[in-house]
């Protein structure tokens, strides 16, 4: 599997060198092409990943707003990485940092709930 | 769906390079950019499907509704 990543990688770099040349906007398609290829090679595995975090979830009869959150931050954590590197490769850094500033306010605004019931067991036991 | 997305790609670019290079020696410059734009249009409409498709995939992997 890691193979497979490696050709793939290599792969898209050398073409978006040699489209560089010719097309230099179409250099940037294919740098989002071999990030959204690797990610499909990968999928599979962090499938098995979650669908194990899952049953554990079940099994342990934790709180489900104790898991969730987590995927979620996992998820949005992910894409806004994917899309700030893209940003950041085709050469705009500004437009890069308000993605993650962006991703940054997502992920707090999914964390308080989490914070505020680890307070509220905190001073439970105190 | 594997790694010919990519070689497909770099076979619009060079084709549209070649194309608006030969139109631009025949006088018709503006056919060209036109060729070009088509070209860009043809390869952004592929990638766009891909991403969508990749972030509806996140979106079911990690519930993110």
């Amino acid at each position: 599997m890691i193979l497979k990543i490696l050709g793939v990688g290599i792969c898209s770099v050398i073409i978006n060198v040699i489209i560089k040349q010719y097309k230099p906007e179409l250099a940037v398609l294919v740098n989002v092409c071999g990030g959204l290829l690797i990610f499909l090679i990968v999928v599979n595995s962090v499938t098995g990943v979650v669908n194990e975090l899952v049953q554990m979830e079940d099994g342990a009869k934790l709180q489900i707003d104790i898991i969730s959150p987590i995927m979620k931050v996992i998820g949005i954590g992910y894409i806004t990485e994917f899309t700030a590197e893209l940003a950041e490769d085709s050469g705009n850094k500004a437009i890069s940092t308000k993605i993650l500033l962006g991703g940054k306010i997502a992920i707090c605004s999914l964390a308080i709930p989490l914070v505020k019931k680890l307070i509220a067991t905190i001073f439970s036991i105190i | 769906m594997e790694i010919d997305i990519i070689f497909k790609i770099a076979a619009i670019g060079i084709l549209t390079a070649v194309i608006s290079q030969i139109l631009q020696h025949q006088g018709k410059s503006e056919i060209a950019t036109l060729a070009t734009l088509a070209g860009l249009v043809v390869t952004l409409v592929m990638v766009l499907n891909m991403i969508s498709g990749l972030f509806d995939m996140i979106k079911s992997l990690f519930n993110l509704y």
